[in-house]
């Protein structure tokens, strides 16, 4: 029997079971949020965390917490005229809680190199059958929170889970990637990588289910191998929908932008699979402290290593690019950063996950990209200058 | 008239929208010496700000102390906090 593996923290337990019919329509519930020990200090009062609904796939009753149009926006204001600015002189009010405070770590709020793996490129077990554990089924996540004030679940106008622009290479393309304000380069670099290499593995494992949602496969890492034992991971399936938070009254996504390919088609899957790790993970500001390996195994099911760049040789890498492996690359902490010109410059920034978008064997150079997004130029540099340069490289053996 | 200014907090290495073609990135929080707006030299934290101004635009980066004030397309931002890894900035509409 089809399972469907869902978490569920002390803070998810709204399950708001609204009838199917009205869940593919209708907008999530929203509700307030527990205040953030910061909130109270500052006695804000519209800092509201705009959270989505929950339904099963057998529920049928509405919400405790759900007005009759299906919001409950307590304390939510207009953002009036026509910029972002109403909406984003709210942050300052909902500034993020404790749990999103930034550590000073190797890569960009993200990602993490404490614990780098051994250079060994000894095969992984075989990823392609992991395992599955039987929980209850749930038709849409539990409430994600979201940090920012004024900020609400809506559809996106005219989008499409895939769309192929003309200059792509598969639909599935790493242009179609735009962080926002969330600490996630580890995870929207790893799929950039994923998506140069291997696309069709984005593809199989996010699923149209007809009915306005969508079914995100993520793979969770349930033995670290530190004992002798292989490392492996369950299969978690997140069914979500296709809103994704939005400053209210324009077009515009606080997080991963739905990019519109070049005929204006916004393309969600990114978006998506980023809201999908959100709801697993626990919220849009759960992402910080994570590095490339995490967000290539969350991805692929496979396993992922570390490596310090100066210590891989090109051929190494160039082999790996070539076999379409995930290759996340981090960025020099901070503190070292500044000796260099490509960071004082602006070139590169520092404690940031990039991905491998080239490795050119006959020059013998690396080009990376930032997930910032396509307007911010591919980087390409020299092996030597780069091995030097850059930090870490997260490897991906791709499944088959 | 322009609007009343409003404050953001932009963390570091994540960008917000300013409006639907205008991005903000920042990065590369370090010390570094800058001549504050009074005119005196002093030691404090910087960082890096990354702007899109809109598609097919070049990116720009800028490097930043506490008391700068730039312009951004239709925007007026001043640098009011640069702290470890995240800069709060004053920003009005033009």
């Amino acid at each position: 029997m089809e399972s469907l593996v869902s978490v569920i923290g002390p803070q998810h337990a709204v399950p708001d079971l609204a009838p199917r019919a009205q869940a593919s329509v209708a907008r999530p519930a929203l509700e307030r949020s527990a205040p953030t020990p910061r909130a109270e200090l500052q006695a804000r009062a519209h800092a509201v965390s705009l959270l989505a609904g929950v339904t099963s796939r057998e529920g049928a009753a509405p919400g405790p917490q759900a007005s009759s149009d299906g919001f409950d926006i307590a304390g939510r204001e207009g953002v009036g005229g026509k910029s972002l600015l109403g909406a984003l002189g709210r942050l300052l009010e909902s500034t993020r809680d404790s749990t999103d405070a930034v550590q000073h770590t190797p890569a960009g709020g993200g990602g993490s190199t404490a614990a780098a793996a051994p250079t060994s490129t000894a095969a992984p077990p075989a990823p392609a059958a992991p395992a599955e554990v039987s929980r209850p089924a749930v038709r849409l996540q539990p409430p994600v929170p979201v940090e920012h004030g004024q900020l609400a679940y809506l559809p996106v106008a005219g989008s499409r889970l895939f769309a192929q622009g003309t200059a792509d290479k598969h639909a599935i393309d790493p242009s179609d990637i735009r962080q926002g304000s969330a600490n996630d380069c580890w995870l929207l670099s790893s799929l950039a990588s994923i998506a140069v290499g291997r696309p069709e593995l984005i593809e199989r494992n996010i699923r149209d289910l007809g009915d306005g949602t969508y079914e995100v496969t993520l793979y969770e890492s349930v033995s670290d191998g530190l004992f002798g034992d292989a490392k492996t991971f369950e299969k978690v399936r997140v069914v979500i929908d296709a809103e994704l938070p939005t400053y209210e009254g324009f077009e515009v996504r606080a997080y991963a932008e739905a990019v519109p390919e070049d005929d204006g088609t916004p393309e969600l899957w990114a978006a998506l699979y980023e809201k999908a790790v959100a709801h697993h993970l626990g919220g849009y500001g759960a992402f910080t402290n994570r590095s490339g390996v995490d967000g290539l195994e969350l991805v692929s099911g496979a396993i992922a290593t570390q490596h310090i760049a100066s210590q891989l040789e090109f051929s190494q890498v160039e082999e790996w690019f070539r076999k379409g492996d995930g290759l996340a690359v981090v960025s020099m902490p901070a503190d070292l950063a500044p000796e260099f010109e490509a960071y004082r410059d602006g070139t590169l920034m520092a404690e940031h996950v990039y991905y491998v978008s080239d490795v050119d064997a006959a020059t013998q150079t690396v080009e990376i990209r930032n997930p910032f997004g396509w307007d911010h130029p591919a980087i390409r540099m020299p092996w030597d200058t780069f091995k030097h340069t850059l930090g870490w490289i997260d490897h991906g053996q791709l499944p088959a | 008239m322009a609007a009343d200014p409003r404050e953001l907090v932009l963390q570091a290495n994540t960008q917000l929208p300013l409006s639907a073609e205008v991005r903000l990135g920042a990065g590369n929080f370090w010390k570094a010496r800058y001549t504050a707006p009074d005119g005196e030299e002093q030691e404090g934290l910087t960082c890096g700000l990354w702007i899109v101004e809109g598609s097919g635009q070049p990116q720009r980066h800028l490097r930043v102390h506490p008391g700068a004030s730039l312009r951004i397309a239709d925007f007026r931002l001043e640098v009011r906090e640069i702290s470890e890894r995240q800069v709060r900035l004053s920003i009005t509409a033009a």
